[in-house]
């Protein structure tokens, strides 16, 4: 039977060929979408590791002429005031420039004392920081004031960097060389710095102690249904502390959400241009199908007449089709699979293989709706009417 | 014949409305689709205001700092035999890059590097990173700031609503004026409400209102605000120190497009000149951009700038060929199937005489009309989405426009469309024996 239909494809090859080179683009097509939106489903799925509702960030700059030994004070002074707020539940503070979701970023590269190479972005929070942002600790502890007599600075890192430098061995107590040498007090579960679709980095956080001169923002979590109004008594509270510096406000939630908003509208939008691309190759095969159809009335007259049954006119056409659909998702696959073979584009091994398998399905079944009422038009056709027409 | 051919078409169009459904629909789909695109590439990196000089232009944003020394490095090869992980080091000298900085460029660098190039006839030191919180009659308003030089307003050509720029003598004497966009206009003073020489409160400083804009796409970098201040109100700490890198950014105007390459190569050469005070560095690397290469830079990031622009329109001129390219398959398909429809009428008009260029060109035409008929669709579709879009604000800040050169380009896709996919079909009809094509008449 299959090489009986293969020889019919071959007869027809001219009209085939082109068939099989829109199956072949279309496939394409799908898979270059699918890897881009499983690429980006798949770090969306990871979990953020930390809370972002409710939480307000203060960003913070020095008046120029300020006393740098003056900052650790209007720092204190600062979350004393926040405190006596019943709105604010808590306040800590992060260096601005190391912020997660905040824009900048800080990264460092070094060697281990056993010669593993690592690069990791850089944070500086303080001990109210954790609990804030509900980071999970999966080992050790976060920061506290027991901290300042300690031999080494401390330092927290994620599980992504603890797999990488110490897969088998104790990460609590190692020491890496932060700037100075530091030790490991703790090792955090996820903290996905850029955001939802962001992919999770290697992440060191150092302690800021309050008397740090470099710029810092101000977390605060706020009750519940606090109004947005209250930003306002924020920000005046804040500037009678301290009077010359620049406090700007934003809110941690909606900066993640514009983040992920970002992603979401070309991903939304790619998806929908190539739904109506495939749209269009179904309604085309479907045009094309039937029409073959009408012209091989003869033919499907003389094979009922030869004993064919229904069924056997409707398994022809689908399998015909289908052969056709997988002659063109192989001339697909042969050109795909060169772009990550050539490193032309790097890509996760495991995206691309469910991309290849998506598309394939989803041409797949396209092919079958598509034919379903083509084949059974041809499987009711009667052998006397299209024999007599010819 | 003119007239012969249209009334043939519209009742060809006629006969099986299914399948001049699924033409239409593929054609007036996808040329909606490329008009959109093209609107939102025209509206993001176009030449229009307030970057009308686009061409000319040439950024300086990225200023960076490296300290690199000769250092051992080790390499570890880890290899497993019996089990046991063994490790072999080897080490090499080679550069080892410690620090790296990068920022903008400080007033000391501007004024003491920057400001004495030779090449551009104009340029502008800016610093667009400015967001102030404004509280008015207990609203929060978020006010992006950009703070400019007098020149400024002479490289972009804003469109001014009401009033005009402020000007270099006001920016020196440290006056406070500023220039609002209409968004922060309406916000602050209310919807349409005039508002130049009105006072605003920003960061308890009194502002004097000197001029409104139109509204600018978040997108477009270095010009989007909504409030434009002097630059000498910057904090006075940018002006006394003697750092390289710093908040402002430059933008440089050559006399033609072609001589921007002269201001780059300038620029770079001031990389050996530059006298760093700062011990911690040693290297300093400048990259002057063109807009282009600046937004091909934030989207396909790669070290080497003119790199990434390549890649970008290697990138979308994929993209769209493989997008017409589907369509344009399925016509033919479509089209090649259909012949046998018209075999009887093919054979009728070859046996009294007609040439197989007459039935080509007859049959080009009708292809030709069924996809402008489809592109005229397509734009139909493609105004109401750009309206819908605006209205949504999907895309913040951006207006889409739809102006004349997107409709010719429209015009265009789908007249190369038509010609494309009927050729084909037409090709073989025009072969096909009179015989056969007689024989093959249906009841």
């Amino acid at each position: 039977m299959i090489t009986h239909i293969f020889k019919l494809i071959w007869n027809k090859k001219e009209a085939n060929l082109l068939i099989i080179l829109e199956i072949f683009l279309a496939f394409f097509i799908l898979c270059a979408v699918l890897v881009f939106v499983i690429h980006n489903l798949q770090k969306y799925n990871e979990p953020l590791g930390y809370e972002t509702k409710n939480i307000w960030v203060a960003n913070m700059n020095w008046a120029p002429d300020t006393d740098s030994s003056s900052i650790g004070d209007t720092k204190t002074r600062i979350l004393q005031e926040i405190a006596t707020m019943p709105e604010v539940e808590q306040a800590s503070y992060c260096m601005s420039a190391t912020m997660p979701l905040g824009g900048g970023v800080w990264t460092m590269s070094d060697r281990t004392e056993s010669g593993l190479e690592y690069l990791t972005h850089y944070m500086e929070a303080d001990e109210n920081f954790a609990e804030l942002l509900g980071l999970e600790l999966v080992e050790g502890r976060w920061f506290d004031k027991s901290d300042e007599q300690a031999k080494y600075p401390p330092i927290i890192i994620n599980q992504k960097l603890r797999d990488q430098l110490f897969k088998d061995t104790v990460a609590l107590g190692q020491i890496l060389k932060i700037s100075d040498e530091r030790s490991i007090i703790g090792v955090i579960k996820h903290l996905k710095y850029y955001g939802e679709f962001g992919e999770e980095p290697n992440i060191t956080i150092i302690d800021l102690p309050i008397h740090s001169t470099r710029e810092p923002v101000l977390l605060m979590k706020i009750r519940p249904k606090t109004e947005a109004a209250f930003e306002e008594e924020i920000n005046r509270t804040l500037q009678q502390v301290a009077k010359d510096w620049k406090f700007t406000i934003f809110n941690l939630d909606s900066r993640r959400q514009s983040r992920s908003h970002n992603t979401w509208v070309p991903l939304i939008a790619l998806l929908s241009v190539s739904a109506f691309l495939i749209l269009n190759v179904a309604l085309g095969l479907f045009g094309v199908l039937w029409q073959n159809i009408q012209k091989r009335r003869g033919e499907i007259g003389l094979r009922q007449a030869m004993g064919a049954t229904r069924m056997n006119i409707y398994a022809q056409f689908i399998i015909e089709m289908l052969m056709v659909t997988t002659l063109g998702i192989l001339l697909g696959l042969l050109f795909t699979i060169q772009l990550p073979l050539l490193k032309v584009i790097n890509i996760d091994h495991q995206v691309f293989m469910l991309a290849l398998l998506f598309s394939a399905l989803i041409i797949y079944g396209l092919v079958i709706l598509c034919s379903i009422y083509p084949s059974h038009q041809a499987s009711i056709i009667q052998p006397a009417v299209a024999l007599h027409e010819e | 014949m003119f007239k012969n051919y249209l009334k043939m078409a519209w009742k060809v169009l006629n006969r099986r409305k299914f399948f001049t459904f699924i033409s239409l629909f593929g054609i007036s789909i996808t040329l909606m689709i490329l008009i959109l695109a093209t609107s939102l590439l025209e509206n993001n990196l176009g030449k229009n205001k307030p970057v009308s000089q686009l061409d000319r232009m040439v950024f300086l944003s990225e200023v960076t700092l490296k300290k690199v020394d000769k250092d051992t490095v080790w390499t570890i090869d880890t290899s497993t035999l019996d089990g046991i992980i063994h490790y072999d080091s080897s080490f090499a000298i080679a550069e080892n890059n410690s620090w790296t900085s990068q920022s903008s460029a400080s007033y000391y660098m501007v004024e003491h590097y920057l400001r004495k190039l030779k090449s551009p006839v104009k340029m502008s030191m800016f610093c667009a990173e400015a967001a102030f919180d404004v509280f008015y009659q207990g609203r929060k308003i978020v006010l992006q700031g950009n703070y400019t030089d007098g020149e400024y307003w002479e490289i972009f050509d804003f469109e001014f609503l009401e009033g005009k720029p402020y000007t270099q003598t006001q920016v020196d004497n440290q006056e406070q004026v500023v220039v609002i966009s209409e968004q922060a206009r309406d916000e602050y003073f209310g919807k349409d409400q005039p508002a130049v020489g009105m006072e605003m409160v920003v960061e308890s400083r009194h502002y004097k209102v000197a001029g409104v804009i139109k509204g600018v796409a978040r997108f477009k970098y270095f010009v989007a605000a909504d409030i434009f201040i002097p630059y000498t109100l910057f904090q006075a700490s940018a002006f006394t120190n003697q750092e390289i890198l710093g908040p402002f950014k430059m933008v440089f105007l050559s006399e033609k497009p072609q001589q921007r390459a002269e201001i780059s190569s300038e620029i770079k050469s001031l990389e050996n000149k530059i006298v760093l005070s700062n011990t911690d560095y040693n290297i300093v690397r400048l990259d002057p951009m063109t807009y282009l290469e600046h937004a091909s830079r934030l989207i396909f990031w790669r070290e080497n700038q003119s790199e990434g622009l390549r890649i970008m329109i290697l990138f979308i001129s994929g993209v769209i060929l493989l997008f017409i390219l589907v369509p344009t398959l399925n016509l033919i398909n479509l089209n090649i199937s259909r012949i046998m429809e018209r075999s009887s009428e093919i054979g009728v008009r070859k046996a009294f005489g007609a040439t197989r260029y007459h039935l080509m060109y007859q049959f080009i035409f009708e292809n030709i009309l069924l996809t402008l008929l489809g592109g005229a669709l397509g734009l139909i579709m493609a105004m109401i989405m750009i309206k819908i879009l605006n209205d949504s604000k999907i895309i913040p800040h951006a207006e889409l426009t739809f102006n004349i050169r997107v409709f010719i380009y429209a015009l265009m896709v789908s007249l190369t469309f038509g010609i494309i996919s009927g050729f084909l079909p037409a090709l073989k009809m025009s072969k096909m024996k009179i015989v056969d094509a007689i024989k093959n008449i249906k009841i």
